[in-house]
């Protein structure tokens, strides 16, 4: 098709319409050359891969009209496969850690829960100072409330039921350091002494007088604050109700001498827990 | 080209035939290489081989002029250089100027003037032009496209194919009188 001598085979100028001007290639001898040169037939350097690149097109007309097909759904499947495996490993892992979490109790307390309800796992565990304190309604940070209940929690029902005698001397020592100034029913050792002695229709003076009369040696010290003042009945007898004044018929001997006696700073934690 | 026979040449490469194939790969390939070298001459020939061969995938499925056919097969075989650039370059985003390209493999001076084929001669003086104004001249010109073929090609207006025809064949001329003047020169 360009064998005619000119540029283009359509007999076109190459630059119709570029607009610049009269310029013709074709005055140019060299050029044309040139250009006929490019345009000339192939050589053998140039078809020198005919016969392998031949070849490779027939085969990939052959793979392209029949093979193609089958190839592309074998290669999905493995994909698949693959990808299902991986999830269903994964979920046998998630139920089989959580079952084994909630038959040894280690799952958190409504999981467990569940679990038991559902599985027949163990039942949730509840802490019992956490419970006792709230029933008792001191609104105490945790630190004070664990140092309260850690004595009555051995008898197994709470502070303010039974508290075995140490718990209620050291209750009743403190009523008695801060009595006539605890009548608010602010102070847990008022409130425990006041359902106890409630609960068997006595004061908490009567309450805690045998308990005072008891202990081995120990005589409530005064309140250093309350000059005058003393809340131990060392004969046992109900002295005034909370809030009258007394007289101390006696001096406590045993202030500086009763060992077994705890001082007084010691047991300001114990009801300090406002 | 093939003209009357490209009809039943390209039915026969549809269906399959190794003659069919040789028919077109011998009619269009020496244009093919020559374009491809003009652009990087080192991965021409493999690009070319790689796109006779999604060629063969897909001829069954081509339906058009033996025109249409051709600017077909140059679109392949441009985007299969493309790809090759960029594999060699390892990074994304590179063109022809991507991977350094030595040219025409030359081992002496006496080789030089000796034994180069005038081809490879012309194909050099073609890649002194800027590659955009060397690839329209060689699709216009050289494979005889009109200038919205080679507008479909290079993905480019036809008026831009235009210009680049004009300004690499004035600029071919005027390097090659200045050649020859100096040639004449004492």
């Amino acid at each position: 098709m360009n064998a005619d001598g000119v540029y283009l085979p359509d007999g076109q100028s190459a630059q119709d319409g570029s607009g610049d001007g009269p310029h013709d290639v074709e005055d140019s001898m060299d050029l044309s050359a040139l250009l006929g040169v490019l345009r000339a037939p192939g050589t053998p350097d140039e078809l020198a891969r005919a016969g392998s690149t031949v070849a490779d097109m027939v085969a990939a007309h052959a793979d392209a009209t029949v093979v193609v097909v089958p190839l592309r759904g074998i290669n999905r499947r493995p994909a698949f496969v693959a990808v299902g495996a991986s999830l269903g490993i994964l979920g046998a892992v998630l139920v089989t850690g959580t079952a084994a979490a909630a038959f040894s109790g280690a799952l958190p307390e409504r999981l467990q829960r569940v679990a038991h309800d559902v599985l027949g796992a163990p039942a949730p565990t509840t802490s019992a100072p956490s419970s006792s304190q709230d029933d008792n309604g001191s609104g105490a940070p945790s630190r004070g409330a664990s140092e309260f209940t850690e004595t009555p929690s051995r008898t197994g029902s709470g502070p303010a039921a039974t508290p075995d005698s140490k718990a209620l001397l050291g209750l009743c020592t403190a009523y008695a350091d801060n009595g006539p100034d605890d009548q608010s029913g602010q102070s847990v050792a008022f409130r425990v002494l006041s359902e106890a002695a409630s609960a068997k229709d006595q004061t908490i003076e009567e309450y805690c007088a045998p308990i005072l009369a008891t202990a081995p040696g120990a005589r409530p010290t005064a309140n250093p604050g309350q000059s005058g003042k003393a809340t131990a009945v060392p004969s046992g007898k109900p002295t005034a109700a909370p809030g009258q004044t007394r007289t101390a018929t006696s001096r406590p001997t045993s202030q500086a001498s009763g060992p077994s006696a705890p001082p007084s700073p010691t047991r300001k934690p114990l009801i300090a827990t406002r | 080209m093939l003209e009357d026979r490209f009809a039943d040449v390209l039915a026969a490469a549809g269906a399959g035939d190794e003659w069919a194939f040789d028919a077109l790969y011998r009619d269009l390939h020496p244009a093919l290489l020559r374009y491809l070298r003009s652009l990087h001459w080192e991965l021409a020939e493999d690009s070319a081989s790689e796109a006779w061969i999604e060629v063969a995938r897909g001829v069954a499925a081509f339906v058009g002029p033996e025109r249409a056919f051709r600017s077909w097969v140059f679109a392949i075989a441009r985007r299969k250089l493309i790809d090759r650039i960029r594999y060699e370059a390892r990074r994304p985003g590179a063109s022809f100027d991507g991977v350094p390209d030595a040219g025409p493999p030359v081992r002496d001076i006496a080789d030089e003037i000796l034994e180069r084929d005038a081809t490879t001669h012309a194909l050099e003086l073609i890649r002194t032009l800027p590659r955009e104004q060397g690839e329209a001249v060689m699709l216009r010109v050289v494979v005889g496209m009109d200038h919205a073929e080679v507008a479909a090609v290079m993905g480019k207006s036809p008026g831009a194919v235009r210009v680049l025809v004009h300004r690499g064949l004035r600029r071919l001329e005027r390097d090659m009188t200045a050649r020859g003047q100096r040639s004449v020169t004492p």
